[in-house]
């Protein structure tokens, strides 16, 4: 594969991921009040 | 102008190293964004409040003494990923960014090291290059990349892969020397990864499968010499006894212990917790496959054998299983698949107990088997396509390696995955995010309600006022939690702080009580409320409970227990001392808020309570230097704290006694600390 092809088809997947992360996700996020919680597990 | 030069270097071909660094690069790229998260789920008991990571408390002998128990050392079973997270904190402190950083060259590590096992066995550059991809973008996987202290799975899976690559070279070495070298750094290697989490212990029986079915060009030599093949597999479960060994030296069995009642076949047997197992493995194939409905919280719950769902689950691993085996020889990297899933599955499939039945972030390295074949299926599904609808046009054949339309399947389902991923990553940018989602997505999970009240009743309070509507939230998370749990230690702590939050210290210290005797561990942060809130208990209720005794004598009994059993909790410390300020004890009070703070030095509470008792003792210099030193600490320091101590320091400037010099000069409260 050349070069420039490789470097192009990395950078549209990336777009791509970064829209599909967009579109496939529903979490709103919101910051924490706090910095100190309790564990999980 | 582009020189001839330069023109002919961008048409070369690409060399197989220049584009795994891309497809490294494009991995890195997508998860870039985490490091912008914060420290969420357990990271604030494994990083953040673990003091024993600090320098000068870390002991790495501590970890091979059932004395780690016994002092509650977060993770002492994991000696590997304690001391990795040690030297981490050394390097980098406490700064999310920084570790956030850490766990995605971790992940790139893995990526990199599959990929070299790969190129070892004979597999392709093509193939090598689309499993990596496949892997390293796989959605199932943004939970172990994006919590901080599960980066365990992913250093167990980096050392587990380098221990494979060292096992591999050692059984293609021709003389014998070089072999047991390459055996001994194998079970060396096998050792630190069993070290990180025991996900790597099946990684000998997977070798043994790997040398049996030989998916791969290169897998032939591994069944060449038998004798070899037995002394290196030998040499790897070697490792993983040495691990189980430490295991052992600390905890003389299991590390969650043998009554925990947070593992659910401790309260209703194995057999159901098994049967619920089987229907979990089929959905993490689903989930490996289809990315939908990944979660950051599961909720542990028993199944029957004769349930129609768990009978057509088993129905289903038993068919893959049995298929596997039959169709070995005509597809052996699909049996592999199938089978060092299945065997990478044994450590989380729940057989032995614990805490949580099902997580994301168990797939980690199981998925691995599945990736490989599953890129190269794809493929070779797209190679197919390619030649039919070429020969449909009547077109000349595509050249090998070179048509990219073969790649299009395999770039769709990367895609796809990666996309998964960035949106399953997001639930994990706050802690409020991620148990608002645990809540929403397991809405029987007492633990994501009682750590969702937690939240809220902590952000219920600012100062001296209370907001009705957030404490109505966080009573309501903590009420569903208790109703969904009433013997989990999580609720009574939600009701005890929102108590806290509402100034109602008999209510708060009834259920941090009550927690403290639900709870197996953890109980560092319970006791100092509870040594604190002895102190401010209404005298009618303390003459209904006369066994309790005085208020000093309560708070002073609930530190001497916790102080004894959690020597590295700057939380405890920090309280510990605030009880013996208000208690007019000023020496201890001194020396265990600078206890306190050595073992988290980024905590301003602390450092505000040692600046409060140097006034407290017209030590007006030392409080002084103390607040100028750690400026940039206090900034975060709460507005009513700030508007207090500047106060208090303009009185004591007034004081005809204060020099200014004395006081640029004073070594402050925390002069020997780091």
């Amino acid at each position: 594969m050349r070069r420039n092809k490789f470097y192009a088809l990395l950078v549209i997947a990336a777009l791509s991921i970064a829209i599909g992360g967009v579109a496939c996700g529903d979490t709103v996020e919101d910051l924490d009040k706090l910095d100190e919680t309790y564990g999980a597990t | 102008m582009v020189s001839e030069g330069q023109a002919s270097s961008e048409h070369e071909p690409l060399s197989y190293r220049a584009r795994l660094v891309g497809v490294l690069a494009l991995i890195a790229v997508v998860f870039l964004p985490l490091v912008r998260y914060g420290l969420v789920y357990d990271d604030g008991w494994t990083l953040r409040s673990n003091g024993f990571l600090r320098p000068g408390q870390f002991e790495l002998a501590l970890l091979f003494s059932p004395e780690a128990a016994a002092r509650h050392v977060p993770d002492a079973f994991r000696p590997t990923l304690v001391s990795f997270d040690a030297l981490s904190v050394w390097a980098l402190g406490v700064e999310p960014w920084a570790h956030h950083g850490l766990s995605i060259l971790l992940h790139l590590s893995v990526c990199g090291l599959l990929a070299r096992l790969l190129r070892r066995l004979g597999v392709d550059e093509g193939s090598t290059l689309a499993s990596v991809a496949l892997f390293g973008l796989l959605a199932i996987h943004a939970e172990a990349i994006a919590v901080v202290s599960f980066r365990e799975d992913l250093l167990a899976a980096a050392l587990g892969l380098a221990a494979m690559l060292a096992a591999v070279r050692g059984i293609q070495t021709p003389r014998w020397r070089p072999a047991l070298g390459w055996g001994l750094a194998a079970m060396g290697l096998q050792a630190l990864a069993c070290g990180a989490k025991l996900s790597a212990a099946p990684l000998p029986a997977i070798l043994l499968v790997l040398a049996w079915l030989r998916p791969g060009p290169g897998c032939a030599v591994l069944a060449r010499d038998r004798t070899r093949l037995a002394v290196i597999v030998g040499l790897l479960a070697l490792g993983v006894a040495l691990a189980l060994a430490q295991t052992w030296l600390v905890h003389g069995g299991s590390p969650y212990g043998p009554d925990n009642p947070r593992i659910l076949a401790q309260r209703i047997g194995l057999s159901p917790v098994l049967a619920a197992s089987v229907k979990i493995h089929l959905g993490y194939l689903q989930q490996i496959l289809v990315p939908l409905g990944l979660s950051p919280e599961y909720v542990d719950r028993g199944a029957g054998w004769f349930e129609p769902a768990t009978m057509l689950a088993g129905a289903c691993l038993a068919a893959l299983l049995v298929a596997a085996i039959a169709l070995r020889r005509r597809w052996p990297l699909a049996s592999f698949a199938v089978l060092g899933w299945m065997l990478a599955c044994v450590p989380t499939s729940n057989l032995v107990g614990l805490p949580n039945m099902r997580a994301d972030r168990f797939m980690y390295l199981p998925s691995v088997p599945l990736c490989v074949a599953l890129a190269v299926g794809l493929l070779a599904l797209g190679r197919r396509l390619v030649t039919k609808l070429d020969q449909e046009g009547d077109l000349d054949p595509p050249r090998a390696g070179e048509d990219l339309r073969a790649w299009l399947p395999l770039a769709l389902c990367v895609l796809m995955q990666g996309s998964f991923a960035v949106a399953e990553a997001r639930v994990y940018v706050s802690n409020t995010t991620l148990w608002h989602e645990a809540a929403r997505r397991a809405p029987g999970s007492a633990r994501a309600h009682a750590l969702l009240g937690l939240e809220y009743s902590g952000a219920a309070r600012a100062g001296d006022h209370l907001d009705d509507e957030i404490a109505a939230k966080a009573e309501a998370a903590c009420r569903t939690a208790q109703q969904l749990d009433p013997l989990y230690e999580l609720p009574q702590l939600c009701l005890g702080s929102l108590a806290i939050s509402r100034k109602d210290w008999t209510a708060a210290y009834e259920h941090h009580a009550r927690a403290v005797e639900l709870s197996v561990d953890r109980n560092d942060r319970p006791i100092a409320a509870l040594a604190q809130l002895a102190l401010d208990l209404p005298s009618a209720w303390l003459r209904q409970h006369p066994e309790l005794g005085d208020r000093r004598h309560l708070s002073r009994s609930w530190l001497e227990r916790g102080l004894g059993a959690y020597p590295y909790s700057p939380e405890l410390h920090a309280a510990a001392a605030r009880v013996y300020h208000r208690l007019g004890d000023a020496e201890r009070a001194m020396q265990l808020y600078q206890r306190a703070r050595s073992l988290r030095p980024d905590r301003w509470e602390t450092v505000a309570g040692g600046v409060e008792l140097a006034l407290d003792l017209g030590d007006a210099a030392a409080a002084h230097r103390t607040w100028w030193a750690e400026a940039k600490l206090l900034e975060r320091a709460d507005p009513a704290t700030r508007t207090r101590l500047t106060r208090r320091l303009a009185a004591a400037r007034t004081s005809p006694g204060f020099s200014l010099l004395h006081s640029l000069l004073d070594p402050g409260v925390f002069a020997h600390a780091p």
